[in-house]
């Protein structure tokens, strides 16, 4: 009996490429914001920062999940940009993405203020002016007042109507009606204040 | 329980309308919409205001009848229905629904 397993075509298997995954060096002093610590390994946090150095544009995301190391060295174009898509638009990513952008832009601030002084120095510079008005601004902010008066008269419809009210009470009075054991039409109790 | 007030100062007014009927010389539309108010099914179970009843409503029309209905309807319907208890049955059979108000 010859079974079709008996002179089996061995298919040559492609050998898996181990790499070794990125490790990122902790600095002594610095920790990551709690979106970065979230993620699930360095790579996806070697994403995240690479998002910040590669050239804008289209293909980015490929560059930044391939210095991520994320896929295989003969990975196909197509299968790195499913992997960049779904890494870029995976909501713990996002998350991590927000957070770098804060800290960004506060890096940022102490060159932003070394320009500002810059222009301050210079009074030769365009923006000379605007830059000492920028800090003058944030040192001496401009002060407003509000002058609000508040001013209750008693207008006229009122004294009449309670001219007429005392009217009507004294005619009720007259009729043996006591107005004041009578339902309060209003449910707040008046309070007389001292005169200060 | 918040009362509306607006069956209250109807009410009080149809009695205004029922007093003038009998003794103040009205216009013919005045007279017209007073008839059409006693007429009602709410209007037949008000008596119309008394003397006294009637000089306050008179002195409330002094501050104007949108005003004058305003404290019918509040700070006076109280005195006036001591005065004139049809006022409260009336009251009573509108806001059970028993009484279409006109």
């Amino acid at each position: 009996m010859t079974t079709a397993n008996s002179n089996p075509v061995r298919r040559k298997r492609k050998r898996s490429v181990t790499i070794a995954l990125p490790t990122l060096a902790d600095v002594e002093g610095t920790e990551w914001g709690e979106a970065m610590k979230a993620l699930p390994t360095d790579r996806h946090r070697a994403f995240v920062l690479a998002l910040y150095q590669v050239k804008p544009g289209h293909g980015a995301n490929v560059k930044a999940a391939r210095l991520a190391n994320f896929g295989l060295p003969d990975s196909t174009p197509e299968t790195m940009a499913t992997i960049a898509s779904r890494l870029a638009h995976d909501e713990r990513i996002l998350a991590a993405v927000r957070e770098m952008d804060q800290k960004v832009i506060r890096g940022y601030s102490p060159f932003a203020i070394q320009a500002v002084g810059n222009a301050i120095a210079d009074p030769s510079s365009r923006d000379h002016i605007r830059a000492v008005g920028m800090i003058l601004d944030r040192v001496h902010p401009v002060e407003t007042t509000h002058n609000v008066k508040v001013q209750h008269d008693a207008t006229p419809s009122l004294q009449a109507t309670a001219e007429v009210l005392q009217r009507i009470s004294d005619l009720a009075a007259k009729a043996g009606i006591d107005v004041s054991k009578l339902p309060p039409m209003l449910d707040v109790t008046p309070v007389k204040r001292d005169a200060e | 329980m918040t009362i509306p007030c607006g069956y209250k100062y109807t009410i009080a007014h149809i009695s205004f309308c029922k007093r003038m009927l009998m003794d103040v010389p009205t216009t013919p539309r005045q007279r017209e919409e007073a008839l059409t108010l006693a007429a009602s099914p709410l209007g037949q179970l008000i008596e119309p205001a008394d003397d006294v009843g009637f000089a306050m409503m008179l002195e409330a029309m002094k501050l104007g009848e949108g005003r004058a209905l305003d404290l019918f309807g509040r700070e006076m319907f109280s005195i006036l229905a001591q005065l004139n208890p049809s006022l409260q049955s009336a009251f009573d059979a509108a806001y059970s629904r028993n009484v279409g108000v006109p």
